[in-house]
């Protein structure tokens, strides 16, 4: 008996392709709706690993814990009273050497969180506010940010990505709150998809538990 | 005849003066004996020939109906039927594997019964694409199990569908047979992430994929290769679920940056939001008929197995589970969910999690696993297995139980980090 099943995969053309490395296979037309699909993928292969953690600097003293000492001043939580002192002074506004996208992203620091959490610690408010100034600053304050949402290996698929967006979503609320356009604020969430630290111990999980600022293309 | 011997003795010891009952129950199955012996002559198949073989012994064995003797021998596949009289066993399973005129790869078998003294079953196999192998063992022992009219395994014979990290922000969607043993990657290049099979028959499936930093949705046919755009939205988007007829989804999306439950309508298009709560509910599973749905959520404070009417909206949300603490994936098959839950206070102590059995009408839990940590539970299509993947001692494997044989089996998993997997 000819088992016709087995020809179904056998005949299953490889969309996406067009990287070197994939075997060659009949591709179907594409329609235009997936154009934007194809254009992604070019430039996904032009992509290095290194070029996709670039941006990714990581400050220690930020990862570890609730009871980290910010300075002399403790930042107060979000929506209290003393929200109007963490708005953006002028004069604090940072120098950028440059208004490149992928240089100004390396000057984004990412927000860090608990296990299973996805409020924003108080230790991690100063560094809320440092990118809220990067923000308002004139050489970006016309362009448009994404708010990456990012999670340890812990926990299953779904839940990941869930507990991801609740992180970049809790973010972009308190940049609403705090004065930044909402329509220049978008949220995505990349699970544990987008490590920064490989290794199976509690520090490395602790910095893939975060919030990545990204300014989008143009 | 298939020849199964069982005895059960019961001892029971009730104590007069007590509510207390002990009762212990032995069981001793005698299971009928079989043997696979490889007739393939060709010498340039001699080398797939024994892998050909292992996939035999290994599905024979997962069946869990016969007591396989694990023999290994090659002999001429039309030897004598006096033969085998000489084998200490019940039945002799011969295969052949040989190449036909078209170059395509061919399979006989012949299922010899020592208690008859004739061959109780005979038959022939082509495959198109010698990659697909393990399909043509897995067909053959699907046959034989349905020769002795046992249970259906139609699981045997169906493709799981699995996403795997390449690397960061990357991932493809793969296809195998249920050992691993076949694997052919149909989507990569970019982040591709919840294949879910559309239906039974396993010819589309729908998947999520990244367009930039937008989620966008697609239904693929693996056959055709066509691709069909279903919609996207802002965070996050998964199809976690198909409803039976095929034509209602749930999705887990986040319109308003809120993930919640959707049913959706692949014909209409119209979307209906089944929950709302201002934390994380997601992985919606349909249960009773497509009646009720059930799901995760942490509105208690750690996730957990929820259900809810989808029907009637003034059906309050019912809390499924009160053991665990992280339970964060689950898997429905008609009134049972199998799901997976943390038992440890420690997040990330070296026993994390098992996975456990409920249905919808009891409150018994039947605990499936023992150590190591335990995920992406699945159930085959027709609710007798759970397809799992374990992590114990740095070693991954894909889990297979069988839930009314009382047995599980593991397969090593070196495919790489598993995102979702569907069956």
């Amino acid at each position: 008996m000819k088992i016709k099943a087995m020809a179904v995969v056998s005949a299953v053309v490889l969309l996406f392709s067009g990287c070197d490395d994939e075997p060659e296979a009949p591709i179907p037309t594409i329609s235009q709706d997936e154009q934007d699909v194809l254009e992604e993928v070019i430039r996904d292969n032009n992509q290095s690993r290194e070029d996709l953690l670039n941006g990714q600097s990581l400050n220690e003293s930020n990862i570890t814990s609730d009871n980290l000492t910010i300075g002399t001043t403790l930042v107060p939580a979000v929506g209290s009273e003393a929200n109007d002192s963490r708005r953006v002074d002028s004069d604090d506004t940072q120098t950028l050497i440059s208004d490149n996208i992928e240089y100004i992203n390396t000057q984004f620091e990412s927000i860090y969180f608990d296990f299973d959490r996805y409020s924003i610690k108080e230790s991690m408010l100063i560094t809320v506010n440092k990118n809220i100034q990067l923000l308002n600053n004139p050489q970006v304050v016309g362009k448009r940010v994404v708010i990456e949402g990012n999670c340890d290996e812990w926990g299953t698929d779904e839940y990941n990505y869930a507990l991801g967006l609740k992180r970049a979503q809790v973010v972009k609320e308190t940049l609403i709150a705090e004065g930044v356009l909402e329509d220049r604020v978008k949220v995505v969430s990349y699970g544990e998809s987008n490590p920064i630290c490989l290794q199976q111990k509690d520090e490395c999980w602790a910095k893939n538990r975060r919030v990545d600022f990204k300014l989008e293309e143009e | 005849m298939f020849l199964r011997v069982s005895a059960l003795i019961y001892i029971m010891v009730a104590h007069l003066l007590a509510d207390a009952t002990i009762e212990v129950v032995k069981s001793v199955n005698k299971l009928t004996t079989v043997a696979v012996e490889d007739g393939t002559s060709a010498t340039e198949l001699k080398e797939l020939a024994p892998k050909f073989y292992r996939l035999l012994i290994n599905d024979l064995t997962v069946l869990t109906h016969f007591d396989v003797k694990d023999t290994n021998q090659q002999t001429d596949f039309k030897s004598s039927d006096s033969e085998f009289a000489n084998r200490n066993v019940n039945y002799v399973i011969k295969f052949e594997l040989s190449r036909d005129d078209q170059n395509n790869l061919s399979g006989k078998l012949r299922l010899f019964s020592n208690i008859s003294k004739k061959d109780d079953f005979v038959k022939s196999y082509k495959i198109g694409d010698d990659e697909m192998y393990p399909f043509l063992a897995h067909h053959i022992v699907a046959d034989i199990n349905n020769h002795f009219s046992m249970p259906p395994v139609d699981w045997l014979t169906k493709y799981i569908i699995f996403a795997r990290y390449t690397e960061p922000k990357k991932s493809e969607i793969v296809v195998a047979d249920y050992t691993l043993t076949y694997i052919k990657t149909l989507i990569g290049n970019g982040l591709n992430l919840f294949p879910k099979w559309a239906d039974d028959k396993q010819r589309e499936f729908y998947f999520t994929r990244y367009n930039g930093s937008t989620p966008t949705l697609y239904k693929m046919n693996i056959i055709s290769g066509s691709l069909e755009k279903i919609l996207h939205t802002e965070g996050m988007l998964a199809c976690s679920d198909v409803s039976a007829d095929g034509k209602e989804l749930l999705l887990t999306m986040a319109p308003e940056g809120q993930p919640d439950i959707f049913l959706y309508n692949i014909e209409t298009k119209a979307k209906k939001a089944l929950t709302d709560y201002q934390g994380i509910d997601v992985s919606g599973h349909f249960i009773e008929n497509d009646s009720r749905i059930t799901f995760v959520s942490d509105r208690l404070g750690f996730p957990n197995i929820y259900a809810t009417n989808i029907r009637d909206v003034n059906q309050k949300t019912e809390q499924l589970v009160y053991y665990g603490k992280n339970n964060n994936s689950c898997s429905s098959f008609n009134n049972y969910i199998v799901y997976s839950s943390r038992e440890t206070e420690n997040a990330f102590s070296s026993n994390t999690f098992n996975l456990h059995l409920i249905s919808t009408d009891t409150n018994y839990v039947r605990r499936l696993t023992a150590s190591g940590i335990n995920q992406f539970p699945k159930f085959s299509s027709d609710g007798e297995s759970v397809l799992f993947i374990k992590h114990f001692k740095n070693q991954s494997s894909l889990g297979l139980i069988r839930l009314n044989y009382n047995k599980s089996f593991l397969f090593p998993l070196n495919v790489g980090k598993i995102q979702s997997i569907d069956w």
